[in-house]
């Protein structure tokens, strides 16, 4: 054989082993998939319509799921852990309007210390969540799916017993200001999605009880006997769910209070986040379990 | 006399006692509660789509699996059924062919499941929104609501000579035919094979994918029946019919004692369940309470019943240990 064939043979063999490899690593890593995908449907679309790519209306995109990518990180948490949590519309209603009532009822109260009680009401949700599924030994299935209920439920006596309609001009400007001011020119909706999914992906796979998650997805019983060996303490069982429950819960109040600040002409009535709970509730809290198990490709916590 | 300590014991007994004390406190809170006209008409015409549908969800959550987007494909086929008698077909082609669309989708959501193994939570869920998306797509906003009352009497009307609806007949049907192949049938069996088990069920000769190919395309078309009884009981086939059942129709399966991880339950207790369900949203609305509070009781009613039991147990295995420890000590 010449040398020149056996350099051609050699770069045929190369090539190979680079496509077997690249296809080796888009089968692998399922979020590759996901990109080919996305771009493909941009791909597509663009052609057919080319306004399709301008900024603005890829700024639109974001807004428009900012709101849904919040709530997605925290079901991930849960969904990681081989769980669901279907309450998470009805949490999100709840706590928009507990929120906004606070605002209303208080008008001094500092803006921080808003936040900060409604992500303490988002924690308590998600805790009587993960309580029911650790210690309850209710399936996350079933006792998200009463939850659901029930937090629907609570949205609409809370609404109908005050009596109040909730309107934009009741809650203090800076609230309202937080979804729709433009910080580099980026709705800060948009920025704060971005940071918290950032920090909560840098906390699942930097971080020991990041990484326990994905462990508790895998392999419960496993994940139970490494942890009665490693630490008495009933880390993996209780704190698996009940942890991913809390922190849904929380970011799930954010969530929804830069809803109301980003659409200032929508009155929040008495009734409407009752009706808004439904109507975000319906549409929803299914797209936020798609979103969670479509980010984590296999639906049962396996996974980079 | 064991076979009657074991069946008191049992799920089916504490749903029984349930009914009776839905029953009651309806009774005691609404002179209309035992009226004939309540009883016989009004509680069931309200509770029979979602019973039906719940028929086929059992077998599949038995299986193991579970379908979530029923109440999208009772809203398409409703909406194909308003379609083709807006456009003049005759009812019953009408009704054949929403028949057929319902059991597409369950075939679709059957052969993703078992043909490409996905996850059927995945699945459903997808083609929950996929099926609503389309019914939206073939009948946009508007609503079809000129039924023939010939139509209209099967979902609204009763039987001739007494005041029992359709819809209950076609259940009381389906509930017998469900339960025979269910609880008598080797089909039934494999059912629970496959839910305990799939991998033992497989290697045992069972044909798994096709036992839930077929599963899921019966949910189809029972679901589609439900669209089509839907329909005629509101007399307007929409888009938006029925959004939301899905989950009720889980709840009533998941109430009837059957095991979400799948190879448990009965349906006896399912119809139990559907029943506790109705009688519970029919004495509500008798107080007129609203829809939003009726689904907070029936929430508070799926976690008690089965966190009741969970700390029943947890009670009798601290007091067995403490038993256990003062009766070894007492040997000293």
């Amino acid at each position: 054989m010449t040398t020149a064939s056996q350099g051609v043979k050699r770069v045929k063999q190369r090539n190979q082993a680079n496509q077997a490899r690249l296809l080796g690593l888009v089968s692998r890593v399922r979020e590759l998939g996901l990109l080919v995908v996305l771009l493909l449907i941009i791909l597509i679309v663009g052609v057919q319509a080319p306004r399709f790519l301008s900024i603005d209306n890829f700024e639109q995109i974001l807004l428009s799921v900012a709101i849904l990518a919040i709530v997605a990180v925290g079901e991930t948490l849960v969904v990681l852990t081989r769980n669901v949590d279907l309450s998470v519309g009805s949490m999100v209603g709840l706590t928009a309007f507990v929120t906004a009532y606070f605002f209303k009822q208080l008008p001094g109260i500092n803006l921080l210390l808003g936040i900060l009680l409604g992500c303490a009401l988002g924690l308590l949700l998600g805790m009587i969540n993960g309580l029911l599924v650790s210690f309850g030994r209710v399936p996350a299935i079933v006792a998200t799916l009463g939850t659901l209920y029930v937090y629907r439920g609570l949205v609409f006596i809370f609404a109908s017993n005050t009596t109040s309609q909730i309107n934009a001009s009741d809650v203090p400007g800076d609230y309202l200001a937080l979804a729709t001011t433009q910080i580099f020119g980026i709705p800060s909706l948009i920025l704060i999605a971005a940071v918290i999914a950032v920090i909560v992906g840098y906390f699942l796979h930097a971080s020991p009880s990041g990484r326990q998650l994905y462990a508790i997805g895998s392999n419960p019983d496993a994940a139970n006997m490494v942890g009665r060996a490693l630490c008495h303490r009933r880390r993996d069982q209780c704190c698996g769910p009940g942890i991913a429950g809390h922190r849904g819960g929380c970011s799930r109040r954010g969530q929804y209070l830069r809803w109301l600040g980003h659409h200032p002409g929508c009155d929040v009535r008495g009734d409407c986040p009752g009706h808004i709970a439904k109507r975000v509730k319906h549409p929803e809290h299914f797209p936020v379990l798609a979103a969670g198990a479509l980010w984590r490709g296999n639906y049962w916590g396996r996974g980079a | 006399m064991k076979r009657l300590t074991s069946f008191l014991t049992s799920w089916e007994a504490l749903l029984v006692l349930l009914l009776l004390i839905g029953v009651v406190i309806g009774a005691i809170l609404s002179p209309y509660f035992l009226s004939s006209y309540n009883l016989e008409y009004a509680l069931p015409s309200n509770i029979m789509e979602i019973a039906i549908m719940a028929l086929p969800m059992t077998l599949i959550i038995i299986a193991g699996e579970i379908d979530l987007s029923v109440a999208s494909v009772l809203g398409l086929a409703s909406v194909v059924l308003g379609l083709l008698w807006e456009r003049g077909f005759p009812m019953w082609l009408a009704i054949g062919v929403a028949l057929v669309v319902g059991l597409v989708a369950g075939c679709l959501n059957g052969l993703l499941v078992t043909r490409l193994a996905l996850p059927s939570l995945v699945v459903t869920i997808g083609t929950l929104a996929l099926y609503r998306g389309l019914a939206y797509v073939v009948l946009g906003d508007q609503a079809v609501s000129d039924f023939p009352t010939a139509f209209t009497n099967l979902g609204f009307g009763t039987i001739p000579g007494t005041e029992v609806p359709w819809s209950s007949l076609i259940f009381a049907i389906l509930a017998v035919i469900f339960g025979v192949v269910l609880h008598f049938s080797r089909w039934g069996r494999q059912i629970y094979a496959m839910g305990n088990n799939k991998e033992a069920a497989r290697f045992s000769g069972i044909n798994v994918g096709g036992v839930k190919l077929m599963l899921f395309m019966l949910s189809g078309v029972i679901a589609a029946l439900a669209g089509v009884i839907f329909t005629s009981r509101f007399s307007s086939a929409r888009p938006d019919n029925a959004v939301g059942f899905e989950l009720y129709v889980v709840t009533v399966v998941l109430l009837g004692g059957v095991n979400i991880f799948g190879g448990r339950g009965s349906l006896l207790g399912v119809v139990l369940a559907i029943f506790i369900v109705g009688v519970l949203q029919d004495a509500l609305s008798l107080l007129n309470i609203s829809g939003d509070i009726q689904s907070l009781a029936i929430g508070l009613l799926l976690i008690l019943s089965v966190l009741g039991p969970n700390i029943a147990q947890r009670i009798q295995v601290v007091v067995a240990h403490r038993r256990l420890a003062m009766g070894s000590s007492k040997q000293v």
